[in-house]
This record gives C-alpha cells, structure tokens and sequence, in this order.
C-alpha cells in the first residue's frame, strides 16, 4: 500500500517511555482499489467481493467493499503514533470488531490508546486500543498485545 | 451444511481453509501491511533472535480463518463480528497451514442471534499456531 508515510515512525518507543492511558491525534486514511488490490495479493485472498460490485451486491452489500482486516493494518497505527515499537516485538494476541462495511474511498478515523502495560513471566507487554469511524460511525476496533523486548544495553552494543 | 446462523448447530463445522506460507508472502504482506519489525523479513536478525527464519505476522496468520468465515457469512463477518486469537508458536515460510472454525455456541438473548465459533489454525506437524474465537452476530427475524 502507498498510503503509509513510513518515515513517521522510524523511532522505536521502549517499554519505559510507554505511557498508559495516553491517547493520539485522530489519524485520517481512505482505502482505495489499488491498495486493496495489493492487500489480497498479499494475502493470497481472491474473494471477488473486495473489488467487484456486482459480486459484492450479489452477496448482498451495496457494492465492493473493503476486506475488514485491511481497516486496521498496524501502519495506520504505528502512523497515528508516529513512533514504532521496538525490533523485535511480538504480536501474543489480538481482537478484531467489525461493527459495519466500509466501501472504497470512505474517509477513516483511527482513534489510539494505550490501554495497559503489564509484566508476565519476566517479560514485558504493551496493549494499544485502536477504533475506527467512518464519518462518525464505529466500523472496527482493534485490541493488540504485543510483547517488547528490553531496550538495548549500549554497553553490549 | 446449513447457509444461516439460524440453522448452525454445536458442532458444525465450516469448510478449513489452507495458507502456503512462503517468504515472498510475508514479504508483501509486510509492505501492506505498513510492518516496520524486521524480524518477519531479515533471516539473520531471527536466527539472532533464537528463531529458525523470519516469522510471519500473527495477523497474516489469522486471516484464513477470516476467509473461512467470510466465505459463508460475508455479511455477519463483515458487519457484525470479532476475531480473537493468540498467537501460540512461530510460522515460518514452508509451514502449511490450515484454518479450522467449529460451532462452540449458540444463543438467542437480547434481540440477537450470536454463534461463536472456537477457531485455531494448524501447521502441516498438526501443531496449533493459533487460537482463538470467532462470534458473529445478526438480529432475531421477529
């Protein structure tokens, strides 16, 4: 996808800076064809309902619609953060809400908290909330856990 | 296999849904991804990480169980669902996967129907990668 601007998070941010609670500034994103063109191919999907409207009306939807996983691709979270979590982080779990269909081109707000951050087992995790409107409607939420490592030591560098 | 919430029994299961995962993937679902860990791309940042090859991300991971349940319930899953999942062991390209969802629940409560589906995702060593729920909901035909 062309629509991130990956020089806005090229800083990591480190399990001690995170702050719990914080919130972001509103992040703004449409989702065209071309993007989500690229988006199935990467993930080998081939539903036609995604970019055909006479497939997607035949399945019941007003036409093409946005496949809903690409309504809440981390890029669009780590832009609204405008920093990115450390190399080497891991993805230990999530939930995705659907609440309603997005077409192509609507215009997108990503709203972004950090809800929590929590020691398990000597290592150390962040959770971020992520919601989703379209011109004021909820359409997707998002609930991530991600697992940082330590900074790392300059001495070991 | 019935076509409706209505009609989804305990048990019923959706059609698996099979992932060849490779590195080219992964690669591109990075790009679109808008990844910024190399630890999915850079074979020796995961071998330095104590992992075999790049990992491939939890939610590329987690989307055939999103086809499987679209492919049945493209409006439910579009409109009115969540997607649960832990990510419980690394997937690394030449895994095959496959992404099963079964009947868990079914209820009538509140104006609703909801299903929820207990999902998971195995790798070619029958080994669960992944778990999670699946629920979808539509309101009761009055």
């Amino acid at each position: 996808m062309s629509l991130y601007d990956r020089s806005a998070y090229t800083e990591e941010i480190f399990f001690d800076e995170v702050e719990v609670g914080k919130t972001f500034p509103p992040f703004r994103y449409r989702i065209g064809r071309d993007d989500i063109a690229e988006y199935l191919e990467s993930v080998d999907d081939s539903t036609p309902e995604f970019l055909d409207d006479a497939s997607a009306k035949a399945a019941g939807f007003d036409g093409a619609i946005v496949p809903p996983f690409a309504i809440l691709n981390y890029g669009f979270i780590y832009q609204a953060m405008r920093r990115r979590p450390p190399t080497g982080n891991l993805n230990t779990s999530c939930e995705f809400s659907f609440m309603a269909t997005v077409r192509h081109d609507d215009e997108l707000t990503l709203n972004l908290r950090i809800a929590d951050k929590y020691e398990k087992r000597g290592r150390n995790y962040v959770r971020f909330e992520a919601d989703v409107d379209s011109e004021g409607t909820p359409v997707a939420k998002a609930v991530i856990d991600l697992m940082f490592p330590n900074r790392p030591d300059p001495k070991r560098a | 296999m019935p076509n409706s919430l209505k009609q989804l029994k305990v048990g019923d299961q959706l059609d698996p849904r099979k992932m060849s995962v490779v590195q080219d993937g992964i690669n591109a679902f990075h790009h679109t991804f808008g990844g910024s860990n190399p630890l999915h791309t850079d074979p020796d940042l995961a071998q330095k990480s104590g992992f075999g090859a790049p990992l491939q991300h939890g939610v590329r991971t987690l989307y055939p169980v999103f086809t499987a349940v679209f492919s049945r319930f493209p409006q439910r899953a579009a409109g009115a669902s969540r997607f649960s999942a832990k990510f419980i062991a690394p997937v690394e390209p030449g895994d095959e996967l496959t992404a099963y969802c079964r009947v868990a629940r079914h209820e009538e409560a509140g104006g609703r129907r909801t299903v929820a589906f207990e999902s998971w995702v195995e790798n070619q060593k029958s080994t669960k990668v992944l778990v999670g729920e699946v629920t979808l909901s539509e309101p009761l035909q009055r």
